[in-house]
């Protein structure tokens, strides 16, 4: 790539259009490779690197990750401010020409990118004097990155003074980029990269190793919660077996209760008190009967003999009846008689005669039959009442009788309960033994009952991470040509790592190797053993004496710095074949004329096919001047109008027509 | 007829102590029982035996009868009219001693009457 010409049109500190011609010339068949510009701090020096950076690189100039908004805020600010004065709409460009052989065609391109204060910059490409105009703005960006990859365009286009920071960078950020851009292994990470898109575009959902992860995640907590619901199982056979004992305890204690007859126990003080009632019952039974059987009850046990005392009474008593009418007949009779004598005088006698045989005749049985016993009328009266009281006393301890043998069954049935029935106290230690059993199996039960559910707590868990997991697997099958496919990228993603690795080791060799020959050439002789040790993971560059120790950047000097960054950057210019031109600004600023004087002569003519120095006139003075002049291809002097607050560019350096003049 | 005091032989006097102590039959009530049974069961007493009298259990007649009294004279001197009060007492005395065997070795007043 050769810069053609460089055209600022209110950009910065140049007003109007200013168009710089950057090509190199010839001298002869001699080509000359260093531009260089002369001018005084703020003459605008730094804004000819800002804009070839920014016509190549774009937002990337500013740094990696510049937000849309700050890089138009930035383009903003580098209108210039009097065109902005005039016209707040006025618009900035920056025209970059140049040649570039891309693939294998030789081509001429220019570069425009057109911007105002309001409107976001437009960039377009023109290839060969053809405008393209299928190519939006961000689309001719990706090409110029193609052209000039932003990490390397940091180590061609850049602030001498800045580019000190390179030898302090210790945690090899600086380098990174650029090395892996500059050797190629960006191309090997963006293939990586490409690869990965490809698989999350195949593995539409979930990508197939977070499947497999979340399968194996799944199967693990699933064996988890299984290996705790059988633990809880185990727990759950203890508790039963504990309770079937406990049960089997409880079940010998009733026996045990049963045998001293525990049933009767409980009715005991109620079978005793009606014990006590039946005793009382027997008592009274019996005195009743002692009472009847001491009444008229014995005659009842004769009742024969009873029975012919009553026929004998009865016939005593007709006896004495008979007698006594006699007795009161006899008295009579003489009345009669006189009262007969009166009425039937002639036969009184004979019916006297008459009445007298038949009342002997009647007499004469009863005359003869003896009285014995001799009872009163009352007293048969009351021997008749007293064999009927006999009769209802028999029938009264009959009743009686009968009650007291009920009485005595039931007393006597009581009696074998209460005999059975065990001692309280003995049967209360058994009782209380029962309940604390009752108790036990109680709460047994209870944790039983809460180790089940925590088991099947578990084995729900464990069924829904089944459930989950078959969906899966399910998902998996249809995976399983994606697998192929995602085993098949991995095996070349491994590959490529493989490959950067080595790549990356291999380079760095040779980045050590080039840097200590372009470090050697610029530095004091003292230096001369020295080597380099670069860090093939973090690209950290370090110098290692001729004893082996390794330097301390830190403790190096600005100028040292600097030298030490112009060798890694020959080294990686050299090393990545890109063919670019190199852009310095304030390249000497901080070095002793020793290190000037090296770089200037080995460092500047060398570094590449265009070489575009922006210095002031203390940096590249005249005895510079003239040891570079054989290379110089031309130079041009800057000069910033304290009036208009512009700058314009004239071609020649501070002493350059002077120096012509004198040839 | 009877004389106003009573009592009995020895070894009736003592049966009957003894059903007293099981049954709670007091003697001269069991003795009633005794002398009806016997009169039913037809027992004639034979003077020619002499019923010794030698209890010491001396009762007056109201209390070894009650109100069996009047049947028991009666009934007595229907079958013995001719005997001396003496020998009357002695009727009595052995009409006790035939009627309470079957009786004496009851057990309790229950079992009385299943002998009744």
């Amino acid at each position: 790539m050769i810069f053609k010409t460089l055209t600022l049109n209110n950009f910065r500190v140049f007003n109007d259009e200013t168009t710089i011609d950057l090509s190199p010339r010839r001298d002869g068949v001699l080509e000359k490779n260093i531009i260089l510009f002369g001018g005084l701090n703020g003459a605008g020096k730094t804004s000819i690197l800002t804009a070839t950076r920014l016509a190549l690189l774009g937002k990337r100039a500013l740094g990696q990750a510049i937000h849309k908004k700050d890089y138009q805020a930035y383009l903003t600010e580098q209108i210039n401010k009097a065109a902005l004065k005039d016209d707040g709409n006025s618009s900035a460009s920056i025209i970059l020409e140049f040649t570039h052989t891309h693939q294998g065609k030789h081509n001429h391109y220019t570069i425009e990118r057109t911007w105002t204060a309001t409107r976001e910059e437009k960039v377009t490409i023109a290839e060969n004097g053809q405008l393209d105009h299928s190519l939006n703005s961000e689309q001719v960006q990706s090409f110029l990155h193609e052209l000039v990859p932003p990490g390397i365009g940091d180590l061609f286009f850049f602030d001498g003074e800045k580019i000190a920071e390179l030898a302090e960078d210790d945690t090899g950020s600086y380098l990174k980029e650029a090395v892996q851009k500059l050797l190629g292994l960006d191309v090997i990470n963006r293939l990586g990269d490409d690869l990965d898109i490809y698989i999350k575009q195949i593995t539409k959902d979930t990508a197939s190793a977070d499947t497999i992860r979340k399968i194996g995640e799944l199967e693990a907590e699933k064996a988890k919660y299984l290996r705790y619901a059988n633990k809880r199982r185990d727990f759950e056979n203890e508790l039963n077996s504990l309770l079937a004992e406990v049960n089997k305890d409880i079940a010998k204690l009733e026996q045990k209760i049963e045998e001293r007859g525990g049933a009767w126990a409980k009715t005991k003080d109620q079978e005793k008190s009606r014990a006590d009632d039946l005793i009382k019952q027997q008592t009274k039974l019996e005195s009743s009967i002692l009472s009847e059987l001491s009444s008229s009850f014995p005659m009842s046990l004769a009742p024969t003999a009873m029975q012919n005392l009553l026929d004998e009474l009865n016939a005593e008593k007709q006896t004495k009846d008979a007698k006594a009418f006699n007795e009161q007949l006899v008295k009579n009779f003489d009345g009669l008689q006189a009262s007969l004598n009166e009425q039937f005088s002639d036969t009184s006698n004979d019916i006297m005669a008459n009445i007298n045989q038949y009342f002997a005749k009647q007499s004469a049985a009863s005359v003869l039959e003896a009285v014995i016993l001799d009872v009163s009328d009352t007293g048969l009266a009351a021997i008749n009442a007293q064999i009927a009281d006999a009769e209802l006393a028999k029938k009264h301890i009959n009743k009686l009788n009968t009650e007291l043998s009920t009485t005595q069954n039931e007393l006597a049935n009581l009696s074998t309960n209460i005999e059975r029935a065990p001692d309280e106290n003995e049967l209360a230690e058994l009782f209380k033994e029962l309940r604390k059993l009752d108790s036990q199996r109680a709460a047994l039960k209870t944790r039983y009952m809460r180790q089940l559910l925590k088991a099947k707590n578990f084995v729900e868990k464990a069924l829904e991470n089944a459930k989950r997991l078959e969906k899966l697997y399910t998902s998996q099958k249809t995976e399983s040509s994606i697998t192929k496919a995602i085993q098949r990228v991995d095996t070349t993603q491994n590959v490529l790592n493989e490959f950067s690795t080595e790549l990356t080791q291999l380079r760095v060799c040779q980045l050590e190797e080039l840097f200590v020959k372009s470090y050697q050439k610029l530095a004091r002789k003292g230096d001369l053993k020295l080597s380099a040790k670069i860090n093939s993971k973090t690209f950290d560059v370090n110098l290692v004496d001729q004893d082996g120790i390794t330097i301390n950047r830190k403790s190096m000097s600005a100028g040292e710095k600097q030298i030490f960054a112009f060798a890694i950057l020959e080294a990686l210019g050299k090393l990545s074949g890109k063919v670019l031109p190199v852009v310095v600004d304030t390249p000497l600023g901080r070095l002793d004329s020793k290190h000037r004087n090296k770089l200037i002569t080995h460092y500047f003519p060398e570094a590449a096919e265009q070489v575009i120095i922006l210095s002031t006139d203390t940096e590249v003075d005249e005895q510079f001047y003239t040891i570079m002049s054989k290379n110089i291809s031309h130079a041009f002097e800057i000069e910033f109008d304290q009036e208009t607050k512009c700058s314009t560019l004239s071609e020649g350096y501070f002493w350059a027509e002077k120096v012509k003049e004198a040839v | 007829m009877l004389p106003h005091s009573m009592w009995l032989n020895k070894a009736v006097e003592e049966q009957l102590i003894g059903l007293r102590g099981r049954t709670g039959i007091t003697p001269n009530v069991a003795s009633r029982i005794a002398f009806f049974r016997s009169v039913e069961a037809g027992f004639i007493y034979d003077k020619a035996t002499d019923h010794k009298l030698t209890g010491s259990l001396k009762l007056d007649k109201f209390t070894w009868l009650g109100k069996t009294e009047m049947v028991t004279e009666l009934l007595l001197k229907q079958r013995y009219p001719n005997f001396t009060e003496k020998e009357l007492q002695a009727a009595w005395a052995a009409h006790v001693e035939s009627g309470i065997a079957s009786i004496r070795n009851l057990n309790n007043l229950n079992s009385l009457y299943k002998h009744l």
